[in-house]
């Protein structure tokens, strides 16, 4: 460069410094502490980003600034984005911000992102690690703090609904830096203890600093191989953690992992209602189809033939089911619509009901045993005809077999 | 252990009546299976319902002692 012989003037040597200047910064991070803020009418943003040594005058403008979900204010540290200008006519160089955050959460956010990514490509997100959970677990653990909201809510539902189902609670730190391991702790110990069928990680809703044990790396790789399946209720609906990744479900809440985890003891009670109606009426429909199978069979067949074999059989196997179904009765402790569904089907199958279906008993005259063979009466004995409208007295005639 | 043990008796005992009511409401059954069934299912059902009706909630804590070992404490209403 001409040194001595060149003489600029105050805008070459400015306008050369700008381009100098915004070619080298046309992309800066910067992190300062805010100082002389001024949140101008115009909508614009002005102050001054220092350290120790050093002060770089910024601005944000309005239709940047609109987007901050945060409000800046003096002696704020934060982390900006954005590019360096220079303001020829008054020789003064400035940041243009375009983004810009609160520099600790910054700082966390970032580290989020870049564990995230790093688990997500281990494949320890993947669908196929995670557990189904078990529908009718005996008991549950839960790893919350003793005294928060969550641990109430959870075992308000609980016993409510599941009251049937043993619940064991390990108390845990849920924020702080001696969190995570101690996440990590109560994982293990529910591990070695046995006999839980589903852990439930929960704490209330916080800021990103508070739910930060649960974005830690050993506290997803605790997660990750324990063989218990996890539900991870973690903050609130829009509180999204490490944890929540890994675990086998994700619930918005402590109370909605409480109700899916719990089988609800009405539900069951009331399936297994459902099932008893079930079989008995599956049975029922099955003996009216024999039956009509029988009677179709009877209608067709000569009267003196097969019919009475079949009727005898009839009676024989009814006889034999109405014993079944009585013994098994005996001494259950039945509900009122159970028992009118069982006496339904000896209904179907009693005698009378045989009768009223259009058959006919014979019995002796006057033992009143029931006639199940031709041979206990010899030609001329008289006998006995029960219908399903009354009876008669009838006398035996020849028979066909020649006896 | 019983307690483990008890939880799966209970859910197979549950599967298991699923499958007897699908089996009777096939009709496909000879009615002497049919009647088995019938009975074994009654069964599975009581038990079932007895198991559910007897079952008592226990809400315990989860402790590790000095010796390292793990064990459960019974807690009261309010942890």
């Amino acid at each position: 460069m001409e040194r001595d012989n060149q003489i600029l003037t105050v805008s070459d040597l400015t306008s050369r410094i700008k381009e100098i200047v915004e070619g080298s910064f046309p992309l800066v991070w910067i992190e300062g502490e805010v100082s002389n803020f001024t949140h101008h009418r115009s909508g614009h943003m002005y102050f001054t980003l220092k350290d120790e040594q050093a002060e770089l005058r910024s601005v944000m403008f309005r239709g940047l600034n609109q987007f901050l979900r945060f409000k800046p204010e003096e002696g704020m540290k934060i982390i900006a984005q954005g590019k360096i200008s220079v303001y020829q006519q008054r020789g003064q160089y400035q940041l243009m911000v375009q983004q810009m955050e609160p520099a600790g959460i910054g700082t966390l956010y970032l580290a989020f992102e870049s564990l995230k990514k790093q688990l997500s490509d281990e494949g320890i997100f993947d669908l196929k690690w995670k557990k189904a959970l078990p529908p009718f677990p005996k008991t549950i653990g839960i790893i919350t703090s003793p005294s928060g909201a969550a641990i109430q809510d959870i075992i308000q539902i609980l016993s409510r609904r599941a009251p049937h189902v043993n619940v064991v609670i390990r108390s845990t730190l849920v924020q702080g830096t001696e969190a995570a391991e101690d996440i990590v702790q109560s994982i293990k110990e529910f591990q070695t203890f046995q006999n839980i069928d589903v852990l439930i990680i929960g704490r209330g809703g916080g800021s990103l600093e508070d739910l930060w044990s649960f974005n830690e790396e050993k506290v997803a790789r605790a997660i990750f191989e324990c063989t218990i399946p996890i539900i991870s209720a973690v903050g609130h609906e829009t509180d999204v953690t490490i944890a929540d990744f890994v675990a086998d479900v994700r619930t918005p809440t402590p109370s909605a992992a409480a109700e899916l985890v719990s089988p609800s003891r009405e539900k069951i009670y009331s399936q297994l209602e459902q099932m008893y109606s079930k079989i008995s009426q599956a049975l029922l429909n099955q003996m009216q189809e024999k039956w009509q199978n029988l009677d179709n069979v009877t209608n067709k067949a000569a009267y003196y033939h097969p019919g009475k074999i079949i009727e005898d059989q009839k009676l024989r196997l009814d006889s034999y089911i109405h014993h079944m179904i009585q013994s098994t009765m005996h001494g259950m402790n039945m509900s009122k619509s159970r028992i009118m569904g069982f006496q339904e089907i000896l209904s179907v199958l009693s005698p009378k009901n045989v009768l009223e279906r259009g058959y006919s008993i014979a019995t002796t005259i006057p033992e009143k045993e029931i006639i199940r063979s031709p041979n206990i009466l010899h030609e001329g004995d008289p006998f006995q005809v029960l219908t399903g409208q009354g009876q008669f007295s009838a006398v035996k005639t020849t028979d066909k077999t020649g006896n | 252990m019983t307690k483990k043990k008890q939880q799966i008796q209970f859910e197979e005992a549950f599967k298991r009546l699923e499958t007897i009511v699908a089996q009777l409401e096939s009709g496909e059954e000879s009615l002497e299976n049919s009647l088995e069934l019938f009975e074994e299912g009654i069964q599975l059902a009581e038990n079932c319902r007895t198991k559910l009706d007897k079952a008592e909630q226990t809400i315990s804590k989860l402790i590790k002692k000095s010796d390292g070992s793990i064990s459960l404490e019974e807690s009261d209403e309010n942890t």
